[in-house]
């Protein structure tokens, strides 16, 4: 992997923020902070395609959310994941493992 | 689930949007509070950190609209932005949007007015349970033969016929000629429709001569009633007491159309005498077949019984023919409705035609507005969808207007429908037709609006600079109207072969003169009249008493009418011709007439006499014979005094031939009359021709004047006689080409809108060339160009135009006139003539549409032009 900062592979941002959210219920702009912290700076993850995650996650009923205050008192939409969204995370994840241990076993062979 | 989820969702977005939108606002606001709070403790001075953080966010705009396009509502939402855009810009136009939307809607209704009638008469099922079972008998059948058919057959679950049979209903008022229908075997059965009310009759109750009737729907709300104890009452018939024993439901009908029936009887019951004539065929037969049995194997199983009843019977042997009934139905009528909606929908090209000149025209206008929106980073996509959504508005809105229109035309076509036509199910606009019409509507915006948004997007490209010179040509506007010509031609010569058609009918030598004459006809119920001395006697005074009617120039009677498809047709043995094999024998048409029959129809008179007073019951036998009787078994000497008789009659009943008539045409306008003889009604042979037609010559003027004092002198002989079809013989004939006068008119309709389009488009194509040229013409005339100059340079630009146009569409027409064949009489699909005429008259509808834009050239002012330079 290059040194830059880089987008999420498609398609597993969703899985990212389900895991993220799956340790602790957290608003966008903590998940956003967390995965680039977690991935020790290797994703960066723009409002412009996190939002509209959420948005997608919420509709399929992954996630679900609710406003709270957050630690500066502030108002601010939190994101929870739903049963069926930890069950969805549980099998990407399986199959995330799959994928990528076959595909580390080509790229060694 | 997902799927429903997803849309569950997206409804819920669509209601409880402006909450939504708040909650997103908020939630990107503290987003963006949160960055800045981060940037800031990372040490930033305040209008750094939110510079920062707004830097990273990128434009809050977009990231909405990323969040918003997630859901399906928002497209919808797109949609519906494009269409309230698109009506206003229509607003904004009106002449515009109404000159689409009534173009359309003049294509579109007339489109829908046909599709209503093909609808009902030809894509419609028969109204009877799993109709594709069901089978006819070609032709006309007799009632031994259906027996023998019906019990030798194994191919049929139930098979039977029926025939028109008009009865007199005595009740307590004056009596009432109806139209009842006897019906032999187990018709009924076959068709399985369930009577409303009680039941039907099946081949036990004909077998029993049970006197039983069912009755129409009609029959019985207008004489029973509509009382559900009407079953079991007596209906008095033609002298015969029959009781009801079911209704039938409402619409209900035998599927051989010309029968419209109110009373059922059985035909043994009703028709005695006819019980064992193998030679009378004046029934329909029609059968369901059983189940796995196809129309081949039950037409082999027919050939065989038919054989088999030919040996048997071998003067009246035949052929049984099988056909599917929907076919037999139907069939005759598909090609004609199959060439109106052809012709409609040439007229609805044109408009489509018109409508797409339109909105080019329109395109061209607003080419500004739509560089100054993709200049704004609205996507080729995004502006093709805009102009789709506007020309799809245009013809739904067209469609619906449409509809409208389609409503009364479908009104006035029902009114000018022949009777002939099998409508068994209501002509309307029903769903069918407005599925059919909303498809058209919309794919004609689609399609045609298609060509306009792409020809913006081409000549953008080419023309970003605004060059104007090339604006103008727009050779897509000038295809558009060729073809308009071209098929404005078409349906022109369509309409003008028909026309020519209708012409030379009018034309054709009748061997008779209609106008003037008034005709009625009477049946002689069988209580009163069985002999043929007591139906003698009163044939000859009432013949007597016809011509003293004041205002009769002259009147007789005649057993059939010509035109109204009473026919009789006897074998007959011709003294003299080389013999034939019994049931080989010539069939010839016969008539039984009063002295006054030929001097009060017109008919003339070419040798010998015609039927006179002297031939009474007494005196010998003779007959008046048609030039078609000569030219067939006397080609080459006079027939007068030769005899005949008939094949079935009585062997010493010879006729002595008297005298010759001309040809008179009898089935059709079209057909010769075929050989007939004509027999005095006072020697009549077969008592059962209990019916005759009077015929009265009006002295002066219109004959429907003497309708009364000559049904007065019916009832001075017999007060108790019904009188039907009282009408001129001008209306028998017009009746008798009603099928060919509906597709005339109808056919003429569509060419007069396809011509006024036509027109419309041309004028639509010049009038935008001359507005493009003011400058040009501006600048000639202040050169010192003359007027008549400035005219012909415009008219010009049309000519070539209008040239191709009605070339293209006359070389169209003759590929498609063939189509029209069989619906021509005495002109072929190619007339010069009527080529020539449509040629020239659309080239000069074309010239004149043109004048108009080319005056308006003249009216440029030099001045004016160059100084907007």
């Amino acid at each position: 992997m290059s040194e830059k900062p880089s987008g999420v592979v498609q398609g597993t941002l969703d899985m990212l923020i389900l895991k993220t959210l799956a340790l602790e219920p957290m608003h966008g702009y903590g998940i956003g902070v967390r995965l680039e912290q977690i991935s020790k700076g290797v994703f960066q993850v723009n409002p412009g395609s996190l939002f509209p995650a959420f948005r997608r996650l919420e509709r399929e009923g992954l996630i679900k959310s609710e406003w709270r205050g957050t630690e500066n008192n502030r108002r601010a939409r939190y994101y929870i994941p739903t049963d069926r969204g930890l069950k969805k995370l549980k099998s990407e994840t399986r199959e995330w493992e799959r994928q990528t241990a076959a595909i580390t076993r080509i790229l060694e062979a | 689930m997902s799927m429903l989820r997803r849309f569950a969702a997206g409804l819920r977005g669509l209601l409880r949007k402006s909450r939504i939108e708040r909650e997103l606002d908020e939630e990107l606001r503290g987003y963006l509070e949160a960055s800045v709070e981060e940037h800031r403790r990372a040490g930033l001075g305040r209008d750094e950190a939110l510079r920062a953080a707004r830097l990273e966010m990128g434009s809050l705009d977009a990231v909405k609209d990323e969040v918003r396009r997630v859901g399906w509502e928002t497209a919808l939402e797109t949609v519906w932005q494009d269409i309230r855009y698109g009506a206003r810009a229509l607003r904004h136009h009106p002449g515009f949007a109404c000159a689409a939307i009534l173009t359309l809607a003049l294509g579109i209704g007339a489109n829908s007015a046909i599709f209503s009638v093909v609808s009902s008469v030809l894509l419609r099922p028969l109204p009877y349970p799993v109709p594709d079972r069901l089978v006819s008998l070609a032709g006309g059948q007799s009632f031994p033969d259906i027996m023998d058919l019906a019990e030798q057959s194994t191919s049929f679950a139930d098979l039977g016929a029926s025939g028109g049979w008009p009865l007199d209903l005595v009740g307590e008022g004056e009596p009432e000629r109806i139209d009842g229908e006897l019906v032999a075997g187990n018709l009924f059965r076959a068709l399985g429709v369930p009577p409303l009310l009680g039941r039907t009759f099946s081949e036990e109750d004909d077998r029993a001569r049970a006197a039983v009737a069912v009755v129409s729907h009609d029959f019985w709300r207008a004489h029973l009633g509509s009382d559900r104890a009407a079953l079991g009452r007596q209906l008095n018939l033609s002298g015969a007491a029959y009781t009801v024993i079911g209704v039938m439901p409402p619409g209900f009908r035998m599927p051989f159309f010309s029968f419209r029936s109110q009373v059922w009887i059985p035909f043994r019951t009703g028709y005695p005498e006819a019980v064992e004539a193998r030679g009378a065929h004046f029934l329909r037969a029609a059968g369901r077949l059983r189940d796995g049995t196809g129309l081949r194997e039950a037409q082999a199983e027919l050939n065989v019984i038919g054989r088999h009843i030919g040996e048997l019977n071998p003067t009246d042997a035949r052929e049984f023919t099988l056909r599917d009934l929907r076919e037999d139905v139907v069939g005759a009528v598909r090609a004609p409705l199959f060439i109106l909606l052809g012709a409609v929908s040439l007229v609805l090209l044109i408009a489509c035609g018109n409508f797409a000149s339109l909105l080019l025209a329109r395109g061209v206008a607003r080419r500004q507005e739509m560089r100054v929106r993709h200049a704004l980073g609205a996507g080729r996509a995004r502006l093709m969808r805009q102009m789709l959504t506007e020309s799809a508005l245009l013809s739904l809105i067209g469609g619906g207007v449409g509809v409208l229109l389609a409503k009364p035309g479908v009104a006035l076509l029902v009114r000018l429908m022949p009777r002939e036509l099998p409508t068994f199910h209501p002509v309307a606009i029903d769903s069918r037709t407005m599925i059919v019409t909303l498809a058209v509507s919309l794919a004609t915006g689609l399609v045609f609006g298609m060509a306009p948004a792409l020809h913006l997007w081409e000549a953008r490209e080419a023309n970003l600079s605004g060059a104007r010179s090339t604006e103008g040509r727009s050779p897509l506007r000038r295809a558009l109207v060729v073809a308009e010509l071209a098929l404005a031609a078409v349906l022109l010569i369509g309409a003008g072969l028909l026309i020519r058609s209708f012409w030379q009918l009018r034309n054709v030598a009748l061997g008779f003169e209609p106008r003037g004459v008034l005709t009625l006809r009477l049946t002689l119920p069988a209580s009163r009249y069985e002999s043929i001395s007591a139906q003698e006697s009163f044939l000859a005074r009432l013949d007597e008493g016809l011509r003293t009617t004041p205002g009769a120039a002259a009147a007789g009677l005649v057993s059939e009418l010509p035109l109204t498809g009473w026919r009789m047709m006897h074998n007959m043995i011709v003294e003299g011709q080389a013999p034939v094999p019994e049931g080989a024998e010539p069939e010839i048409y016969t008539h039984e007439i009063s002295p006054g029959y030929f001097a009060a129809m017109g008919t003339p008179l070419r040798l010998g006499r015609g039927i006179d007073d002297q031939d009474a019951s007494t005196s010998p036998r003779v007959g008046v014979v048609n030039e078609a009787f000569v030219r067939r078994f006397f080609p080459d000497r006079s027939p007068l005094g030769a005899r005949a008789r008939w094949a079935r009659g009585e062997p010493n009943a010879w006729m002595t031939i008297v005298g010759v008539a001309a040809d008179a045409r009898f089935e059709t306008l079209e057909e010769d009359q075929p050989p007939t003889i004509y027999t005095p009604s006072t020697q009549k042979q077969q008592p059962w021709k209990r019916w005759t037609s009077v015929v009265v010559r009006s002295q002066s003027g219109d004959p429907m004047l003497l309708a009364d004092s000559v049904r007065r002198q019916v009832w001075r002989l017999d007060a108790r006689l019904p009188i039907t079809n009282v009408t001129s013989m001008s209306a028998v004939m017009q009746e008798s080409v009603g099928e060919r006068r509906f597709n005339l008119i109808l056919l003429s309709a569509f060419a007069a809108l396809a011509i006024v389009l036509a027109a419309l488009g041309v004028y639509g194509v010049l009038a935008h060339l001359v507005a493009q040229r003011s400058r040009e013409v501006g600048v000639r005339m202040a050169l010192g160009a003359q007027p008549s100059d400035i005219f012909w340079l415009m008219i010009r630009q049309g000519l070539p135009l209008i040239g191709w146009g009605v070339l293209g569409g006359a070389l169209g027409a003759l590929l498609v006139t063939r189509v029209l064949r069989s619906l021509l009489y005495g002109v072929g699909a190619a007339d010069p003539a009527t080529f020539g005429a449509a040629i020239a008259g659309l080239a000069l509808v074309g010239l004149l549409a043109s004048f108009i834009p080319a005056r308006r050239a003249l009216r440029v002012d030099p001045a004016i032009t160059l100084r907007d330079e």
